[in-house]
């Protein structure tokens, strides 16, 4: 065994893999080099470093577009278990949050002895107190400053995400002066790592129960805004947090180490209520503060019109203490339900001011207000470790609990009981959890409709709501009815337009999925026509809807139609959102699959290229979305007779896909199958079923394949006949036959079905029924290019046909 | 040694120093199992280190120990003793390492790159270690300076402190011990 003479340095034995990968609980450090690369980017320089991370200006090592990254290189090692678990669950939830005044997540991953990387935007800008001391910025727009922080950070929290580490130096103001956050969820991503808050956090910044080592709410979040405002506003310098924060932790030996509070001295300079403002939001008690980031907001928003702030009225405060005196709860669970309600607000105010100020008023009611607090409450403190051994509850089991909490609680109080149920429901329909969004859904709308005085915009709601997750064939009547009386309830209402639009589109898909096709049409027709009128042609709702009638036009094949409103709903969002924008994207494709499928070959062409260019430019050249084009590419050249060319690109889409992990899984079955349809056109029959078989192995794709395995099982079966073995053929088919069972009767994919029928009673001798299958399919199968090759298997079954014909007696 | 009280760290440092071989063991013992109280590290509050880097490893396993009033000359005599300690550990994690990797697990391809990257590394040092003990026999001095150096992460100033030597010493046993592992290496 040689040995590297470079291994040979000073503590080379602890930063080798091995003892890393066995201390994943102690930060060991090791820095990069400019060149190194870490993922798909390549490291330029250090920008600065931390406690617990160096941040390196990098940029993208693979593919010939730039991108330069802000990649963010983790003082620790992680466990390679906990880690796979956290970049799963959370990774997805953080590239999903998408707000002006946050830097969004790009990527991030593990090397392979386990180091922790992220890769964010790259803000040109300067922390929020350089900013500010540079432009000796006045107090007002200090504190505009911190409003906006406050709407980046509700926004964050209604969708329970709290960011744990708000510091100066996570807060940049860019060059037209908007703040943008860093670093969202790393400090939660590092402290469930098991790398402890000591190493994550910063002191200075640090909230009480941070310090003491508590799960962590949007309280903490709250408490460290306030700071950050503190420093802002110079009640306390830099040097001062300090001092701040580590009188108390070399204090007395009984006190617990900790902030102390904002004293008198350091707020005389301020106005009276905007020190009240400060002294609630840093206040040591969690249960002190405001209750959510948008209370903040709103009081120093109030302070700015000269109006009275609610920190100094006592009242919210005064009520928030009796309620926790009446029910003792877990200080932090309380906080937390708060958000939720004010997530609740929220999401009705980004929908419009009016519904806002419904929603307020709505919430005013002081005492539905406190029971839906109460309610929450309780759900979060079960939550919390101290009632687990230490075990933290996922936000999935504190909702399970909570749901479950529903059916005993509150009973007495309907609208309070419709609004929890709601607000559970849309929490599980954003989690993708059908049935229990549907359960939840179902007994708010029949709460609301029982109460004479409900909230028709809360009924109109739940109604869309509900009847978006009916989609089995039983219920689509139902989820019919439901939308139309959610249609109904939006009226002409100008601030639910694009709503109404929304709802107008589910009911084109509903009536589709039942077969009523004509119906369909006559919806999206219509529902285009209302969008144009009521938000303008130029409306990013208004392409989708034109989008939706494009696709149902090319279904019943008025292709010329179809292609002319796809091409429309194309330029209108390349216009609006721009070219690189992944809904543009895809319209780019959707233009170009109608133009292949009727031959125009020439104008596919130059969509195609330029969609791909945007791909690898949006997502680089490894990702799922850039194989997505791949697939495309490949389809295209299949159907051209280029089958050599189709074989490498589709093999290269697999690739990627196989690398990418779940994300790229469920894109795996369709290029399986056009990879089978490749091999098959060379007859490659051997390679043909390989692929076809892959692509329905149950661990790599799960138990329901749906349409595309009837397509998978069908392609199998016709190898099976051409490699001559009938009876594995026929059992195949009937795999098929069953997988299609609920595909329109007229779907062209049943007319390759009816031949491949054919075959079989052909070969079982019964002429007469191979006959009527070959029928079926001449009738089924469009004129289109895209169905050349199953034409060409009918012309080899009429072919038999006429043997038989010639042999019979 | 009085077997009814229990002597300070500080205590059988002194013992262990004067060629006590118990004494010696204790504190082994005590280091070896603090480095892997470390390793198990979990939930701890604010305000500890920040980022501990390799050499904090070891001074914070005899801040741990010691639990009062550091003294100079202790301190530095442990961390030779806890630079034995670390190779132990390390060696102990390489040899089970490698073991498991030729064992029940040698019917499966593992691909996984982190494995074939402990493997590989768990390899290196079992390699490094056996030389080591070669050199242990024909120059002690080179040996001790290795371990400091490089199981421990200690820096000159502190293994010459360690090992009661001048740092420039240090320097070039450490210069030399390397060249001479580096050359084995190649053999």
């Amino acid at each position: 065994m040689s040995i590297d003479r470079d291994r040979l340095r000073t503590g080379g034995a602890l930063s080798g893999a091995l003892f890393r990968g066995a201390l994943p609980n102690i930060a060991l450090q090791r820095e990069l080099e400019s060149g190194d690369v870490i993922g798909p980017f390549r490291i330029v320089q250090e920008l600065s470093r931390g406690g617990m991370a160096i941040v390196y200006l990098a940029e993208r090592a693979d593919g010939e577009f730039s991108q330069r990254v802000a990649l963010k290189w983790m003082a620790v090692s992680a466990d390679r278990a906990t880690a796979e678990v956290l970049f799963r669950r959370e990774r997805q939830t953080l590239a999903g949050l998408e707000h002006p005044g946050i830097a969004r997540l790009i990527d991030g991953g593990r090397t392979s002895d386990a180091m922790l990387w992220f890769a964010m935007e790259l803000v040109d800008g300067e922390s929020i107190d350089a900013w500010c001391r540079s432009r000796d910025a006045s107090p007002a727009q200090r504190l505009r400053l911190a409003i906006a922080l406050c709407e980046a950070l509700a926004f964050a929290h209604a969708q329970l995400l709290i960011h744990r580490d708000i510091k100066p130096a996570n807060v940049l103001v860019d060059q037209q002066g908007r703040i943008k956050l860093l670093d969202f969820g790393i400090a939660r991503l590092a402290d469930q790592n098991d790398l402890l808050g000591n190493f994550a956090l910063t002191p200075r910044y640090a909230s009480p129960e941070q310090w003491r080592g508590e799960s962590v709410t949007v309280s903490s979040d709250i408490y460290q805004t306030g700071l950050l405002l503190a420093t802002l506003l110079d009640v306390l310098t830099a040097q001062e947090t300090t001092l701040h924060v580590t009188a108390m932790q070399n204090g007395d030996a009984g006190l617990e180490p900790g902030p102390a509070p904002l004293n008198n001295a350091q707020l005389a300079h301020l106005p009276r209520d905007l020190a009240a403002i400060l002294r609630r939001a840093t206040a040591l008690d969690p249960a002190a503060r405001y209750p959510g980031m948008a209370a903040l907001a709103d009081d120093i928003a109030r302070f700015l019109a000269r109006r009275p702030v609610a920190a100094r009225s006592g009242g919210t405060a005064y009520r928030f203490g009796c309620l926790l005196r009446r029910q003792p709860v877990a200080v932090a669970g309380v906080v937390l339900a708060t958000a939720l309600l004010a997530t609740f607000g929220w999401r009705l105010a980004v929908e419009s001011e009016v519904a806002r100020q419904q929603a307020s008023r709505a919430t005013a009611q002081a005492a539905r207000a406190e029971s839906v607090l109460e309610f929450l409450s309780g759900l979060f403190a079960w939550a919390t470790p101290q009632k687990h051994r230490g075990e933290e509850k996922t936000v999935a089991e504190a909702l399970a609990y909570g749901v479950e909490q529903l059916r005993d609680s509150v009973k007495d109080q309907p609208a309070t009981r419709a609004q929890l149920l709601y607000m559970l429901g849309q929490v599980y329909s954003q989690r993708r959890d059908r049935e229990r969004s549907r359960a939840l859904y179902s007994e708010a709308y029949e709460l609301l409709h029982k109460d004479p005085a409900s909230d028709p915009l809360l009924l109109a709601e739940t109604a869309y709501g509900l009847a978006a997750q009916l989609s089995d064939a039983k219920d689509r009547e139902r989820s019919l009815a439901l939308i139309d009386e959610a249609m109904a309830l939006y009226g002409d209402r100008p601030e639910k337009a694009e709503r109404r639009i929304h709802a107008w589109r589910l009911k084109a898909i509903r009536l589709n999925q039942n077969g009523k096709l004509d119906q369909a049409i006559a919806e999206n027709r219509a529902a285009v026509v209302s969008a144009t009128e009521r938000l303008g042609r130029e409306n990013v709702a208004t392409a989708r809807a034109i989008h939706d009638l494009s696709g149902r036009l090319a279904e019943a094949g008025q292709d010329d139609e179809a292609l002319a409103l796809k091409r429309e709903g194309y330029e209108i969002l390349k216009r609006l959102e721009g070219v690189d924008h992944p809904d543009t994207s895809l319209a780019a494709v959707g233009v170009a699959g109608l133009l292949i499928d009727r031959g125009d070959y020439a104008q596919a062409d130059a969509l195609i290229a330029s969609d791909g260019e945007v791909r690898l430019r949006l997502w680089g050249e490894k990702h799922p979305e850039f194989a997505r084009h791949l697939y495309l590419v490949a389809s295209y050249r299949l159907q051209i007779g280029k089958t050599e060319e189709a074989l490498a690109l589709v093999r290269q889409a697999i690739a990627i896909n196989e690398a990418n992990g779940a994300m790229g899984r469920t894109a795996l079955s369709l290029q399986y199958e056009l990879l089978g349809r490749a091999e098959e056109r060379r007859q490659d029959f051997a390679a043909s079923l390989a692929a076809y078989r892959h692509g329905q192995e149950p661990e790599l794709f799960g138990a329901k394949l749906g349409w595309d395995g009837g397509e998978l099982a069908l392609g199998e079966a016709r190898v099976l006949r051409k490699l001559g073995w009938p009876d594995d053929a026929d059992a195949e088919l009937k795999h098929a036959t069953e997988l299609w069972r609920e595909l329109p009767a007229q779907h062209p994919s049943r007319g390759a079905l009816a031949i491949e029928h054919g075959f079989a009673a052909l070969a079982n001798g019964k002429v007469g029924a191979a006959r009527e299958q070959a029928a079926r399919a001449r009738t089924l199968l469009p004129a289109r290019p895209a169905y050349d090759a199953t034409r060409q298997e009918l012309a080899a079954l009429d072919a038999r046909l006429a043997q038989a014909d010639a042999s019979a007696p | 040694m009085d077997v009814n009280s229990t002597p300070s760290l500080t205590e059988l440092l002194a013992l262990a120093r004067n060629g006590d071989r118990a004494a010696y063991d204790r504190v082994f013992a005590s280091a070896y199992t603090e480095l892997q109280n470390l390793a198990r590290l979990t939930r701890r509050r604010l305000g500890g280190a920040a980022t501990l880097n390799t050499t904090g490893l070891v001074h914070e396993c005899y801040l741990r120990l010691i639990k009062g009033r550091p003294d100079a000359a202790s301190a530095d005599h442990f961390l030779a003793i806890a630079a034995q300690a670390m190779r132990h550990l390390l060696i102990e994690m390489a040899r089970a390492r490698v073991a498991q990797k030729r064992g029940g697990d040698a019917e499966r391809v593992d691909l996984d790159e982190i494995d074939v990257a402990q493997t590989r590394d768990a390899e290196e040092l079992l390699a490094i270690d056996a030389l080591l003990r070669s050199l242990e026999r024909e120059r002690p001095q080179q040996a001790a300076v290795v371990e400091c150096r490089f199981f421990a992460g200690l820096s000159d100033e502190e293994t010459a402190a360690a090992l009661s030597l001048s740092p420039r010493t240090v320097q070039r046993e450490w210069a030399k011990a390397r060249d001479w592992l580096a050359e084995q290496g190649q053999a």
